[in-house]
């Protein structure tokens, strides 16, 4: 297998990951790029369980404060993770092609505070003062299943064996078993 | 040396490409990373006419049974098609940045399938149809000839022709 094949099909060295990056038995990453945005300062950073399946475009986009937890026989097919706090998934939960998971909004809600920010994050300007970020950790339980381009926003929990539609926008929590459709998203017990 | 206005050689390709397509003349595939999940086992499982592009980073993560069928002067820009069913585009479609076909609501790639691929409803894409940036179109879908699908539209039955589509879940306005 070429190099550059290898990159793009899970046979690279899983062992050029930083440190704080757990995985568990047999796993399978098919693109190191999934963490080229994990700036986690903490250890663990991301912690993947048993036989979790990571496929391209899969982002691990954390802060120096985020976390990822992912449990057994999850799949990731292609979510972008935004953790600024923590992101908990379950066992057995696939998450599709293009699904935003975000536990922070990333910037302040106040116009002032926001032009603040964005004097401290563009060129020229001190990252260290930056307004420090609301965050609420995200879970999804074991079973769950998070449909094509659904977006997941901060403190939210979705229940064990709930279904996220295609498309779906969640900013309450889904109860267990429940199905979530639409933007905004409405809760409802049948498919 | 290669001159670099050429293409790269079949052996320098990042993916293999598969033999059982059929690609008209003066088409373009951006990439051959556009066939990593490609796994169709039909005669052809891809086909494009003639002049029509599949541009980005495209993803044909096709099934077994997946045929996807192209008309001519299509273009298809950062487009992910995840099936194991048949889509259809017809000629002159434009379908936009990071839209999604799909067989299902949270389809797997080939390695994770735990249960025999099911073949899902066909998708039939018109002639002419406009399907704009992040658009997601699942089983069933049949969007009618020049019909025009909004930005972020989720489409799983019938548009007709002519007629708009938009919202989540999805909205017609007849011409």
């Amino acid at each position: 297998m070429s190099g550059e094949l290898a990159e793009v099909t899970g046979g690279w060295d899983y062992g050029t990951l930083p440190p704080n990056i757990h995985l568990g038995e047999g796993c399978f990453i098919e693109m190191p790029d999934s963490f080229g945005g994990c700036r986690s300062t903490r250890d663990p950073a991301v912690t993947l369980g048993n036989r979790v399946r990571v496929y391209g475009w899969t982002r691990f986009n954390l802060e120096p404060a985020g976390c990822v937890e992912v449990g057994d026989d999850s799949v990731l097919v292609g979510a972008m993770l935004m953790g600024a706090e923590r992101i908990t998934i379950g066992a057995r939960v696939v998450v599709s092609y293009f699904v935003t998971i975000a536990d922070s909004d990333f910037h302040p809600r106040d116009p002032e505070s926001r032009r603040r920010d964005s004097l401290a994050l563009l060129p020229g300007g001190d990252p260290a003062q930056r307004a420090p970020l609301s965050t609420a950790p995200v879970v999804i339980d074991d079973d769950a299943r998070i449909g094509i381009g659904a977006i997941v926003l901060k403190g939210v929990r979705i229940g064990a064996g709930a279904h996220v539609e295609a498309g779906s926008v969640i900013t309450h929590d889904v109860p267990a078993g429940a199905y979530a459709a639409g933007n905004p998203a409405r809760v409802s017990t049948m498919p | 040396m290669r001159p670099a206005w050429l293409p790269p050689a079949e052996e320098d390709l990042p993916v293999p490409v598969p033999a059982n397509i059929d690609i008209g003349a003066d088409c373009q595939i951006w990439s051959a990373l556009a066939f990593l999940h490609y796994r169709s086992e039909r005669p052809l499982g891809l086909r494009m006419g003639r002049n029509s592009v599949l541009w980005g980073v495209t993803m044909l993560d096709l099934g077994p049974q997946a045929e996807l069928a192209i008309g001519d002067f299509s273009g298809m820009l950062e487009v992910t098609v995840t099936t194991n069913g048949s889509v259809t585009v017809g000629d002159f479609a434009i379908i936009g940045h990071h839209v999604v076909i799909a067989g299902g609501q949270a389809p797997l790639p080939p390695e994770d399938k735990v249960e025999p691929d099911v073949v899902p409803e066909p998708i039939d894409i018109g002639s002419g149809v406009f399907i704009a940036a992040g658009s997601i179109v699942l089983p069933g879908a049949r969007i009618g000839d020049e019909a025009v699908v909004g930005a972020g539209t989720v489409v799983d039955g019938e548009v007709p022709p002519g007629a708009t589509a938009f919202g989540n879940p999805y909205r017609v306005i007849e011409r």
